[in-house]
């Protein structure tokens, strides 16, 4: 049995637009999967569908998101609520934007540890530092007693990260995590990502519209257009030989290295 | 009589910003030409400087110190009114596309604008151009009645390019003007440029973080890191003849689509050191894997390896 | 990200009802004071020695005051009074301080420093003592009336827009229009106040209401217009006088300040929630 099951998922908002119709895919354990696409073509929203935070007005109108064989969709609030940060983490673009600027990375991360878990603060530093350190931020301590300002774009990605995957949810949703970082960085992040699914085991969703970052990381691979699934299948499949015309343009689209020049 | 080849001419240009009581050398000592017809790329990472350059060169930010020439003209110490008419010369297109328009303001006007300011044309007459113009980039008369938020992230680039063109400046820069769009409408705002800049014979400065992106819209690129030029290349062989290792760490980075999975990523450690603190050696002696002790102590110079090639460095990388 | 005809959200409807409803209100009060020549059964004036203090009935139906005045009839008159006062302190307060304040934002430096230490001396007196003192001072009578308004309450206008400025003046499209060789009266007429003015809208809307009530507080202590003017304010000044005996004498004129502030408040809520548009970002 797949980890997670979407089936038939339609995404409606109050005004009438969909903005996911009728989507189906599924993540295996230990599997990172990810849902590319161009703006507007509906993998955001997928993914905050399956965290259960739609944005106002937006409701999951037909199919099932089967979580562990737990239909996430029947949850109440409070069954939800626990659901997130437990079962399930997210990671935004912008982890820096989702931090209080004006505590401590300490207390945050321990505050966070300690509403899902029952431990004291000294039990919560501890684990907050040994999962720093497991995302290369060798520096623990010191990033512990930092404000979110006083680190690097890179480093609070890590730190976000690191804050998801501390209480070991089943499912990792990590949406265009690397998208507003420097190339170099984003490289360093890719890596994280990569070692946390073989080291640790995690299971990944990654929104993103980077094909390369997709292409490197992805067992399977989900194509997203005006919030259709187009295709959706294993990362050789898509990469290599993409069956419809649209996954070969976006993929054509990429500028390559050693690509042609549009410059004389 | 100035070289008919060079347009622009930037001459160690640098630029420091007061912090509280440190400095931040934003930009240290870079020189660089820029012909007719040519398109330059610069490529670095966030605050390496790239868009200070952009700024000094458009005469929104003053240099700190050295000169900047514009077809034989040092501007950089012009007087503010003799500067308002010789800006129209330079003009710029930025990353957001959204931000550059007056949220109130119609399509046509805003092409409008720079013919009525400089030229003092009136209004129907500029309407008309703007038609034109419109035509140039690929979009339909109707927009000029449509305000910004009804047009598309691409579909407003392109007007941002007309209306930068239709002043006919001699540079145009765009400051990581495809950096928000999807690929696919960056590809085709790329091939706008490239053939604007052919058909009028203009000088374009392409600023960007994505190494492909520009090696793709331009003949040479120039690398950044931390306020100064470390590497000159041909934007064709680029690839093969480069001898920077930060240029390598940039290639490096790059995931290509058709990449292996089980190549590990090759990783540059840490990150770019603070801008506030005086580096005697080598901006990139911290996280380069090559660094000697010369590094440390010594800047190393750019220094020519053949035609368009420079490279700033004690220990290039040897091929 | 294309931009479709989108249906209305229901919210935005809603903000639309209330603009109209608050819009209609306005209009109409406006109307009866415009018009009080004609709706007024009586001349506000006109004494009634026969009916002093009478309470109100089928032919007076506000009831009479102590010179047996009609009461709907000087409220009808009395608005003409009270509302052009107000509407012309908040146009000339909204425009010298829109105007100042844009100006000091967009230019800064020196002239923006002075101009906002003078402001902040001007805003450390509380508003509505300065304005009394101000009064007594240059003497009674609408015109001074309007006159110490103004000078108290433009402040508040300069501070909102010059921060409202300089939210909007490291914006892009400024940068863009230095570019396209725009003056600097250019870019603060053409890009930086048709931004501006928008937002503000909401407080001029707000100012309306509370120079109503500043006039009328004024009257109330006789240092508004003189009498036998009809004025919202003064009516009560009198009224007060003849708590006991005649409670519709203050109740009518009390009632009516009291809507024309709420209706004036609903209108800026409304225009606010209309041009917020609390649309998903999605």
């Amino acid at each position: 049995m797949s980890l997670l099951e979407v089936k038939n998922c339609t995404i409606r908002y109050q005004n009438g637009t969909s903005a996911v119709n009728n989507v189906s895919f599924s993540v295996e354990k230990g599997e990172i999967v990810s849902l590319v696409g161009e703006s507007g073509s509906g993998k955001t929203t997928m993914v905050r569908a399956i965290l259960g935070l739609l944005p106002p007005g937006g409701k999951v109108t037909e199919g099932e998101i089967i979580l562990d064989g737990r239909n996430l969709l029947s949850l109440s609030e409070r069954e939800q609520e626990e659901l997130r940060g437990k079962d399930i983490a997210m990671i935004f673009q912008d982890v820096g934007a989702s931090m209080d600027p004006i505590k401590l990375i300490k207390s945050q991360y321990v505050e966070a540890i300690r509403t899902h878990e029952r431990i004291s603060r000294e039990e919560s530093y501890d684990k907050a530092t040994d999962m720093l350190k497991r995302m290369h931020l060798t520096d623990a301590n010191r990033v512990m007693a930092s404000y979110p300002f006083e680190l690097s774009g890179g480093m609070k990605q890590r730190v976000g990260i690191a804050m998801g995957m501390t209480a070991q949810p089943k499912l990792l949703l990590a949406d265009e995590p690397t998208s507003a970082l420097d190339v170099t960085i984003q490289a360093q992040v890719v890596h994280e990502l990569r070692e946390l699914r073989d080291k640790y085991g995690a299971t990944i969703i990654l929104v993103t519209h980077n094909m390369g970052v997709a292409s490197y990381l992805s067992d399977k691979i989900g194509v997203m257009k005006t919030s259709q699934m187009v295709e959706f299948g294993t990362r050789d499949e898509i990469i290599i030989d993409p069956k419809e015309q649209y996954t070969k343009d976006l993929i054509d689209a990429v500028p390559k290295m050693g690509g042609n020049r549009f410059a004389r | 009589m100035p070289d008919n080849a060079v347009l622009l001419e930037i001459k160690n240009v640098s630029k420091e910003f007061p912090v509280k009581k440190k400095k931040l050398y934003a930009v240290s000592d870079v020189s660089f030409t820029l012909s007719r017809g040519e398109t330059l790329g610069l490529v670095g990472e966030s605050g390496c400087g790239k868009s200070t350059i952009a700024k000094m060169i458009a005469g929104s930010l003053p240099v700190t110190s050295g000169s900047i020439t514009l077809d034989g003209v040092e501007y950089t110490h012009m007087k503010k009114k003799e500067f308002a008419k010789f800006r129209r010369s330079i003009q710029m297109v930025f990353q957001d596309p959204l931000s550059s328009f007056s949220p109130r303001m119609r399509i046509g006007t805003y092409l409008c604008e720079p013919r009525v300011n400089y030229d003092h044309v009136s209004k129907d007459e500029a309407m008309a151009e703007a038609e034109e113009l419109l035509a140039k980039v690929g979009l339909p008369a109707e927009f000029l009645m449509r305000y910004p938020h009804e047009l598309s992230g691409g579909q407003l680039q392109r007007v941002a390019i007309a209306r930068a063109i239709a002043i006919s400046p001699k540079i145009l820069i765009c400051d990581e003007a495809t950096g928000a769009l999807d690929v696919s409408i960056q590809n085709q705002i790329a091939k706008l440029l490239v053939e604007l800049v052919e058909e009028n014979n203009i000088g374009c400065l392409f600023i960007g973080h994505d190494l492909a992106l520009v090696r793709s819209v331009t003949q040479r690129v120039a690398i950044m890191y931390l306020g100064r030029i470390v590497e000159f290349l041909d934007s064709e062989t680029l690839q093969e003849e480069y001898m920077h290792p930060y240029t390598e760490a940039l290639l490096d980075s790059i995931f290509d689509v058709h990449c292996d999975q089980d190549e590990d990523i090759k990783l540059l450690a840490g990150e770019a050191p603070s801008p506030l603190v005086v580096h005697n050696g080598c901006p990139f002696a911290q996280r380069c894997e090559y660094c000697t002790e010369q590094c440390r102590y010594q800047l190393p110079e750019l220094s020519h390896v053949n035609g368009t090639h420079y490279v700033a460095c004690f220990n290039p990388l040897k091929r | 990200m294309k931009k479709m005809k989108k249906p209305l959200s229901r919210s935005r409807i809603i903000a639309r009802i209330k603009f109209a409803v608050a819009l209609f209100f306005t209009v109409l009060f406006i109307c009866f004071s415009l018009f009080a020549s004609y709706l007024a059964p009586y001349d506000p004036l006109e004494t009634h020695y026969d009916h002093m203090l009478e309470a109100p009935s089928s032919r007076f139906i506000f009831g009479t005051d102590q010179l047996g005045r009609d009461i709907y009839s000087r409220i009808l008159y009395g608005g003409k009074t009270s509302l052009l006062i107000a509407f012309a302190v908040t146009g000339i307060v909204s425009f010298i301080g829109i105007l100042i304040g844009t100006a000091a934002g967009y230019m800064g430096g020196v002239f923006d420093s002075l101009l906002m230490r003078f402001c902040d001396t001007l805003m450390a007196f509380p508003g509505s003592i300065f304005t009394i003192a101000l009064v007594s001072f240059i003497g009674t009578g609408v015109t001074n009336m309007i006159l110490a308004m103004c000078l108290t309450s433009w402040t508040g206008f300069a501070r909102t827009s010059r921060s409202l400025v300089l939210s909007i003046k490291n914006n892009v499209y400024i940068e863009q229009a230095k570019m396209g060789g725009a003056s600097d009266w250019k870019i603060l007429m053409v890009y930086i106040i048709p931004n501006v003015l928008p937002a503000l809208l909401v407080n001029i809307f707000q100012s309306i209401g509370s120079k109503l009530l500043t006039i009328s507080g004024l009257s109330l202590l006789g240092l508004g217009s003189p009498p036998p003017t009809p004025e919202w304010g003064f009516m009560l000044s009198e009224g007060k006088n003849f708590m006991y005996q005649a409670s519709w004498m203050l109740t009518f004129p009390g009632l009516i300040i009291l809507i024309n502030v709420v209706i004036f408040n609903f209108l800026s809520d409304s225009i606010q929630d209309l041009m917020n548009p609390k649309e998903s970002v999605w």
